[in-house]
């Protein structure tokens, strides 16, 4: 019936504060929740983008995968069994790269990759006069290492290409450095796992802004790392590519793996801990935020049957001269809708606005000791998905609220209103 | 207006019957507290018949006017309007059936507020898809010109007097040109100048019409003017008085 929106539309319009309000709260709902998961994501988009420019995409690890193939196959073998293995390189523990130098340069050739660096990390103890503070200590090329990450431009004080200057050069993580006390010209002394020691110069501090690197890494030459380690001149414990691409690095990774024959790593698989716990947080945010839509529904429920209660004289009179139930249906689901949609629709423009704000006057937050990121300033994701997603899920929790007030209406029996007005 | 055809279909007295009711039985209440409020009542009001039901406050009249207009379901008997038989459909199809058959109005006015008088005129025909080209609404104008308040179709309910009101609602109890219109205390609710002038719209209704009208009524002035009049007492019809050939 064509009248049916209008039925809908009258009762709320001569209603206007109560519709209001009822708009309201799903706007409130629908704008919390398109704020958070704007912030929830910009969080994960934040630390994402400084994931990747101080991390390779790509690392190839030490880790054999013809080895492993033949251990696989000896510890499948039924006793007895005669397993053939050829070509098998030597298996040991020593967990590095062996001709690291050579496979880096190997991989650089390979299409979509476009940077390589060796890196070799060694667990040492840093000492400054009396301070001692266990640390990693990364060796690599300076100058490759700028070709994979942006960690150069990441220097704080001093400059990292100090490093290249001075063989003896060391840049270090910022919180290693106050809890040290070093400054730039400073000398401090490494000592590895096995006693090796060595004396550095601090040439360079380093902000990536990741906690884990800023507040444990050195960084070296790779010679300085490999003397402390005790290993070869050509070995490391990582070769760190950069792709062109930062998305879909299987096929890369794979391609990589057949050519070097270790296991490849791509960023998200090395940060999975990380990136993990990011979504997982979102989720938790988005359950609670999604709480504050269902009360708006909630509220439409509530209005709905306020009008129905209110209406119900209305109802019969309408059903008396021929409306069906059908129609009487129609009339209050609209009305639930309509409810929604307002609220969707005010909800989103509120949220766009905010959103805008906080973007042209950012909120900034005091740098924090020990954090996994230095997240210093709200930082928002802006994605139109966001919008339709929420509004879609507000209309859905409108129709649900509204069908659940409907019935009530449609159980209305004409004569029994009748009965008790006459 | 030119006279309305209103159910006259075959010449013989029988198809002349808009309505037919029989052994209408209905029970209220329920428990200790059930009892027999209609025990019986066989009605048949032709075509063009003004008839007034009478009966002391408690006798049931409204209880007999809600299943004849298929509001209610008799516990036993049966109602017939236009050929129609009442208990032979469902739910949505008696309210189809009510809404191209009868009109109906109570002592309350019953206009949905937030719409104007031409509004409520027309919402009948809304619930059948019409009310909305030009001719309805030069029907339900013509309406309300006849009730006397074409000037104000615009309006909104709570403008209007009682008696304006209650005159919208008779107006909204004609638009769908029903065969027979029943009518519950149409004036209770009103003062004798704004009662009369309901009365003189029935009058006038049943003689340039020839609408078939039934009228619960508790003023004697009514049941005086009419031409057939119902007594009712105790859920039984104790008195059938025709006058039309007085009044003729
Ligand atoms: N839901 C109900 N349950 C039990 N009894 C009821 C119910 N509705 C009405 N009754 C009883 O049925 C009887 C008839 O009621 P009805 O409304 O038809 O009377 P009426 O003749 O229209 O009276 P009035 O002139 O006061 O309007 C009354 O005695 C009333 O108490
Ligand atoms: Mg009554």
């Amino acid at each position: 019936m064509r009248e049916v929106p209008l039925l809908a539309w009258r009762h709320l319009a001569s209603r206007p504060r109560q519709s209001a309000l009822t708009i309201a709260g799903v706007a409130l709902g629908v704008a919390v929740f398109v704020f958070t998961v704007s912030m929830m994501d910009g969080l994960l988009v934040f630390f994402t983008q400084r994931l990747i420019r101080v991390s390779p995409l790509l690392t190839v690890l030490p880790e054999r995968l013809d080895v492993n193939l033949a251990r696989e196959q000896l510890r499948h073998a039924a006793p007895l069994e005669i397993v053939s293995i050829s070509r098998v390189p030597v298996p040991d523990d020593r967990p590095t790269v062996r001709g690291a130098t050579a496979l880096a340069a190997r991989v650089r050739s390979v299409p979509g990759v476009v940077g390589s660096s060796v890196a070799g990390a060694t667990p040492v103890v840093l000492s400054f006069g009396t301070i001692a503070e266990p640390a990693t200590l990364v060796g690599l090329d300076p100058g490759d290492e700028a070709t994979v990450t942006e960690l150069p431009r990441c220097v704080v004080q001093g400059r990292w290409d100090g490093l290249a200057s001075r063989r003896d050069g060391v840049v270090v993580g910022r919180d290693l450095a106050d809890r040290l006390g070093v400054q730039v010209g400073d000398r401090l002394a490494a000592v590895g796992d096995a006693g090796r020691a060595r004396e550095l110069e601090v040439v360079g501090i380093i902000a990536t802004g990741l906690g884990s690197t800023d507040e444990s890494t050195a960084y070296v030459n790779l010679s300085v790392a490999q003397g402390v380690a005790g290993w070869g001149g050509d070995e490391g414990t990582e070769i760190r590519l950069r792709t062109a691409a930062v998305a879909n690095l299987d096929g890369l990774r794979r391609q990589v793996q057949a050519i070097t024959g270790h296991r490849v790593e791509t960023w998200e698989e090395t940060s999975q801990a990380s990136l993990k716990l990011f979504r997982m947080i979102g989720v938790t945010t988005y359950l609670l935020t999604g709480f504050v839509l269902i009360v708006a529904g909630l509220g439409i429920a509530n209005k709905l049957t306020t009008i129905i209660l209110d209406k119900e004289r209305d109802i019969a009179i309408l059903r008396s001269f021929g409306f069906s139930r059908g129609a009487v249906r129609g009339v209050f689901l609209i009305e639930g809708l309509l409810l929604g949609v307002a609220g969707a629709t005010a909800g989103c423009i509120v949220a766009a606005t905010v959103i805008e704000y906080f973007t042209i006057f950012p909120i900034r937050f005091a740098a924090r000791e020990g954090a996994v990121l230095a997240y210093t300033e709200l930082f928002l994701a802006k994605d139109p998905r966001y919008y339709v997603i929420i509004s879609l899920a507000a209309l859905v929790i409108s129709a649900a609220a509204a069908l659940v007030a409907v019935r009530r209406a449609v159980r209305v029996v004409p004569v029994e209103v009748l009965r008790g007005t006459a | 207006m030119a006279r309305r055809e209103t159910g006259v279909r075959g010449s013989g007295p029988g198809d002349r019957a808009v309505l037919v009711a029989c052994g209408l039985v209905r029970r209220l209440g329920i428990g200790a507290a059930a009892r027999e409020v209609l025990r019986g009542v066989d009605i048949t009001i032709e075509a063009g018949e003004f008839v007034a039901l009478v009966g002391p406050s408690g006798s049931g009249k409204s209880t007999l006017l809600y299943l004849l207009g298929g509001l209610d379901h008799p516990d036993a008997g049966s109602v017939e309007i236009a050929g129609e038989d009442l208990a032979r459909v469902n739910d949505d199809a008696l309210a189809k059936l009510r809404n191209r058959l009868i009109g109906f109005v109570y002592q309350f006015h019953f206009l949905l507020p937030e719409f104007s008088a031409l509004e409520n005129v027309l919402m009948p025909l809304w619930a059948r898809g019409g009310g909305r080209s030009q001719e309805d609404r030069a029907w339900g104008l013509e309406l309300l010109g006849r009730v006397g308040i074409a000037e104000k179709a615009g309006k909104l309910p709570r403008e209007l007097s009682g008696g304006e009101q209650q005159r919208v609602a008779v107006a909204r109890s004609l638009v769908n040109r029903p065969r027979l219109l029943l009518a519950d205390e149409p004036t209770g609710n009103l003062d004798s100048a704004n009662a009369n002038a309901v009365y003189e719209l029935f009058r006038e209704l049943n003689c340039d019409l020839g609408q078939t009208i039934l009228v619960v009524t508790h003023d004697t002035d009514w049941a005086v003017r009419s031409d057939r009049v119902l007594r009712l007492l105790d859920g039984r019809l104790v008195g059938d008085e025709k006058r039309r050939e007085e009044r003729a």
